[in-house]
């Protein structure tokens, strides 16, 4: 029996060996034609009406195109629309369509393309609306096969960023299974749990892609990504930057503030948070240095506001001073909010986000050197949407918002009537500034009541702000190209070998 | 009493059991250092003098977590498996030696209860009773109830028609004199061996189960804790994830030992 | 015949039980389906839409029962998370599971077997630490530790294999073989230690019994007694854990599967249950429920063809 072990074991040696002889060459350089990718999450949905997945959509970008787009400075810039016009008003928004462009099937982009996914988006169709940020749209007309015009209900600033999403092929709505875009990579394949294949669009209006083929592999495991790019099966991808160190002869760790934003929230309408100098005693308290050392391997910027300092044109960058660590300040702020002895408090944390629960046992210690005792309540992720998030059914808790490229978005949140409002903050000052902004007409003005806006919520200390972790990527030395973005948008098509 | 000592499978196996004990024993009078003490500067530091087993992803001492956690993870560990065995061994029995009808009945709740993923089982247990030891130490002992319950019923349908049962029977023994000191005796050695495999799945479970939030609730350390904590740093600092392996290992290494030992002093 | 058709009754009765309990449980969860897959960053009118395609009109019951309905036509519904088709994805997370489970198995078997004779005979000559505490190892070192370590050896140091990734049988042999080989190491090494573990104690018990003196009197060959007599015996508690094995393995190895990134039904598993994915997991549990069912039933065929005596009636 012994000798029967020994005989399966050299048939599976032989096996292997017939793989491993073609592949000898993976562990020396990347393919040159060829990027794989490292994804920790699987794809959402490939039809842009259905996905919200922050890395579906940074992925699907290479697929689809809107009629702006981003640059790394988080500039609006054009792509199926050369240019455009705004009216006196702010009412009507003129698009001129690029000429030339074609889907991936070889149908030509009209006018009609933009008409349909518009309706859709802001559901004028019939259908129920897509986006409710498209809620100020009135009519999409086709004035001619390259001109589009967008009336609109009320002026609303920050509407071009809306302009990002993508423009969808009208009438077909096979795009979950086979997405035909007009984006520099056309959909190949996708295996659910397992990888997608992009190829490179040879028709492309724009500046074609270097690289021909797109692998993604979905990895879920932190060290198993590791030991990939260690073999060589994976060229580039995001890894905690705790775990770099064995990739480091051929690699380089990159890193980049993605725009979101952890912020500890203290609910507003519970006590003892409903009494500001509480909240501004708890800031005191918060040495934000030793999280970002702690949970985020020291790749992470200090936010002040709701608004990430990686938003350059937007933050308010008077409040960096505000709420400095000063336990003795804290103390002080306690015993005036009739506190002497400290209290006891609740931090409910979905589990599945390590940074959070380890940023929680953080502020544990933190928080108990000014005599508040802090318990953890780690939660199953879906339990903390519907306690936390819809319920407002918790005392304290530890969340990454994720900003989109509009300013005015994330402040939003914090304005009484929104129901993302799950601070419970209310401020009827704060309130008249976002409607000053979102009814503004340049930049600006907009700027201006923004920045009043961040001020008014940190004086209150509305939330306790902590940082904006880095995105960090490990990339293969021969891989050059890769640029970070403050939205979700993974561009292959600037990368190239060296 | 000194057949004991002489025999080295128990001899091994208490000393190993009593390693660990002794740990967890000490935890409760010394610590070297507060477990949830975090110290960001020495995160993932090596073993050192002055930590002997290094420090976690937080700059904790892993030693003096160990010390606490271990206390939880054998708690949960050995009441579970004692639930799952008091509760399944007799469902076993009844439907090995039984047979027909109860076995098919017994066998069906079983087949039933091993449906179920064991994630589903502590989440719902968590949602209605909150995370607790309660509801983890119910959600293991479900998940460990069904082994007991087949493998004595293996036993008993092998052992119920041989000679030595017959004729028992023949003598005029009754059925449960017939359980307990004729079958039961012969299985003893898998009922053993259930159980302490059946504490290194509810340890790697516990593992599992934290990962989602429905396990001990953070910063109180256990072994699952600490092992799925270590999970991702494996590569560059493994000695975070080898000192509850080891320890674990040590546990039921110990546990077979001695019993493979009280077996063979048995004869 | 009637045997077989009280059979089919019988898992037809566990199978809808399994399926009333999970169905109610789900009622109990806290947790918005819509709101779970989308997640808070997502716009509200999203959330209404999919809340839309859910069909969570009327009560509790008559969505039983249209599910009972469709699922007895082999209809499962579209998944709430994936949009596809629930049976499109069991069938393609079964091929994974299905190649890595009876391939652990199978070497846990040729590992396991051997070893455990060869464990029983050392012990039984005061020998075999060595071993003992080898396959002790195996049965208590955390499955992803062992993962790690052979992708560490065997993908990394010594570029033999893939470390992630499934590549079908269909397509091509050799790769097949080569995505799944580490992954079913891996767990081979828990269960072959099981195996060795249960058999090596059972054999020597079984070699201590009345009837094995009986027949070692009558001066038959030491390894004949072993074959004919005494593994029968023995093999009856491994061939119980071996379908408990085998039950859990067919589950899906969830560990194992995350490691190795293989799509397989423990992945399909969790995510069902964590987006709270009612059509998914509702197939599942079934897919469960018979996978069980089918396996307790084969350990119990395997019984009395070892060893004849034991009647199941």
């Amino acid at each position: 029996m012994k000798k029967l072990t020994i005989i399966f074991l050299s048939i599976c040696m032989v096996f292997q060996m017939g793989y491993a002889s073609g592949n000898k060459e993976e562990k020396q350089a990347p393919v040159q034609d060829t990027i794989k990718m490292s994804m920790a999450s699987d794809i959402d949905s490939f039809d842009p009406f259905l996905s919200v997945a922050y890395d579906t959509q940074a992925v699907n970008k290479n697929i689809f195109e809107g009629l702006m787009t981003f640059d790394e400075n988080g500039n609006c810039i054009p792509s199926l629309s050369e240019s455009y016009e705004v009216s006196e008003d702010g009412l009507m928004y003129t698009f001129h369509l690029r000429h030339g462009v074609t889907f991936h099937d070889g149908t030509p982009f009209t006018s009609k393309d933009v008409v349909y996914s518009i309706n859709r988006y802001a559901g004028l169709d019939g259908n129920p609306a897509i986006l409710d940020t498209f809620a100020q749209v009135k009519a999409v007309q086709a004035i001619d096969d390259y001109t589009v015009a967008i009336t609109m209900k009320a002026a609303h600033f920050g509407f071009i960023y809306n302009m990002i999403q993508p423009i969808v092929k009208a009438g077909y709505d096979q795009n979950a299974e086979l997405p035909i875009g007009t984006g520099p990579y056309k959909f190949v394949s996708y295996t659910a749990g397992q990888k997608v294949v992009l190829v490179r669009n040879d028709s492309y209006w724009g500046t074609k892609a270097n690289i021909k083929n797109v692998e993604i592999y979905f990895i879920n495991d932190a060290a198993a990504t590791i030991s990939a790019m260690q073999s060589g099966q994976i060229d580039f991808g995001m890894v905690l930057p705790d775990l770099f160190a064995p990739l480091a002869k051929n690699y380089d760790l990159i890193a980049s503030p993605m725009n979101m934003t952890d912020v500890l929230a203290l609910n507003n309408d519970e006590t003892p948070f409903d009494n500001v100098k509480v909240r501004q005693a708890i800031y005191y308290a918060i040495d934000r240095q030793e999280i970002m050392d702690g949970a985020f391997g020291s790749k992470a910027v200090p936010i002040y506001s709701p608004v990430s300092s990686t938003m350059s044109g937007y933050v308010n960058t008077n409040l960096s001073h505000t709420y400095p660590l000063d336990r003795e300040k804290a103390r002080t702020l306690l015993r005036e909010a009739g506190y002497p002895n400290g209290f006891a408090m609740t931090i409910t944390v979905p589990a599945n986000y390590v940074q959070h629960v380890d940023t929680a046992q953080i502020l544990v210690s933190q928080l108990a050197q000014v005599g508040i005792d802090v318990t953890i309540n780690s939660v199953e992720w879906g339990t903390w949407l519907e306690k936390v998030y819809s319920n407002r059914n918790y005392q304290s808790t530890i969340i990454g918002m994720t900003s989109l490229i509009d300013p005015v978005d994330i402040l939003q949140r914090y304005t009484t009537q929104s129901k993302k409002n799950f601070y419970n903050y209310s401020n009827t000052a704060f309130d008249a500034a976002i409607d000053e902004a979102l009814a503004s007409q340049n930049n600006e003005s907009v700027v201006k009541s923004l920045q009043k806006a961040q001020q008014i919520v940190n004086d209150d200390a509305g939330a306790v702000w902590l940082c904006d972790p880095e995105m960090t990527a490990a990339v293969n030395k021969k891989l050059g190209g890769y640029k970070f973005y403050y939205a979700g948008y993974f561009n292959f098509s600037a990368m190239y070998y060296k | 009493m000194s057949v004991y000592f002489k025999n080295k499978s128990f001899v091994l196996g208490l000393i190993f059991i009593s390693l660990v004990f002794s740990l967890s024993f000490v935890g409760l009078f010394y610590l070297p250092y507060d477990p949830n003490q975090i110290d960001i500067a020495a995160k993932l530091q090596g073993v050192s003098r002055s930590h002997l087993l290094g420090c976690d992803n937080l700059g904790r001492d892993i030693l003096s977590r160990l010390m606490v956690g271990s206390r939880i993870s054998i708690s949960l560990g050995f009441l579970s498996v004692a639930l799952s065995f008091l509760i399944g061994t007799p469902l076993g029995a009844i439907a090995g030696y039984k047979g027909g009808k109860s076995d098919e009945v017994l066998m069906k709740f079983i087949d039933t209860l091993m449906s179920f993923p064991g994630i589903l089982l502590a989440l719902m247990l968590v949602a209605v009773l909150g995370p607790s030891f309660t509801s983890m130490l119910i959600a293991l002992t479900l998940m460990g109830l069904p082994r007991f319950a087949r493998v004595v019923r293996g036993g008993f349908l092998s052992n119920r028609n041989k000679t030595y049962v017959l004729s028992s029977k023949a003598r005029g023994a009754s059925t449960s004199r017939i359980i307990w000191n004729h079958i039961l005796p012969h299985i003893s050695i898998d009922i053993l061996n259930t159980a302490s495999i059946t504490f290194a799945t509810s340890v790697m479970s516990e593992a599992g189960l934290s990962y989602l939030g429905l396990g001990i609730q953070p910063p109180n350390p256990s072994f699952g804790q600490m092992l799925s904590g270590a999970q991702s740093y494996i590569l560059i600092a493994p000695h975070y994830i080898v000192s509850p392996a080891l320890l674990l290992i040590l546990l039921v290494l110990g546990f077979n030992l001695i019993g493979d030992g009280l077996r063979e002093i048995q004869q | 015949m009637l045997y077989l058709s009280r059979k089919l009754l019988s898992t037809l009765i566990t199978i809808i039980l399994a399926a009333v309990v999970t169905f109610l449980v789900f009622q109990i969860l806290p947790g918005d389906p819509a709101l779970v897959i989308l997640g808070p960053n997502a716009d509200p009118a999203q959330i209404a839409n999919l809340h839309q395609s859910m069909n969570l009109d009327g009560s509790a019951v008559s969505r039983f029962l249209t599910w009972v309905s469709a699922a007895a036509k082999g209809d499962f519904g579209t998944s709430y998370r994936y949009g596809t088709s629930v049976t499109g994805l069991i069938n393609n997370a079964f091929g994974v599971t299905l190649s890595l489970g009876l391939l652990g198995l199978l070497l846990s078997v040729i590992i396991g077997i051997p070893f455990g004779v060869l464990l029983a005979k050392q012990k039984s000559k005061g020998k075999g630490m060595v071993l003992s505490f080898f396959s002790q190892l195996g049965l208590s070192a955390p499955n992803f530790l062992v993962g790690i370590l052979l992708i560490s050896l065997f993908t990394v140091q010594i570029p033999l294999f893939p470390s992630m990734g499934y590549i079908p049988f269909s397509s091509s042999i050799s790769a097949w073989f080569a995505s799944i080989f580490l992954p079913a190491l891996s767990l081979a090494v828990g269960s072959s230690a099981v195996i060795v573990r249960y058999l090596s104690t059972s054999i020597i018990e079984q070699n201590e019994m009345d009837y094995v003196r009986t027949i070692r009197a009558t001066g038959e060959k030491e390894s004949l007694i072993l074959y004919k007599h005494v593994l029968r015996n023995s093999l009856i508690p491994v061939i119980t854990i071996f379908g408990m094995l085998l039950s859990e393995v067919l589950g899906g190895s969830i560990i194992i599967e995350n490691v190795f990134s293989l799509p397989g039904i423990g992945k399909l598993l969790t995510s069902s249950i964590t987006s709270r994915d009612l059509p998914l997991l509702q197939a599942l549990v079934l897919y469960l429920s018979i996978i069980v069912i089918v396996c307790n039933f084969l350990v119990d065929v395997v019984y009395q063809l070892l060893d004849p005596r034991i009647r199941l009636e």
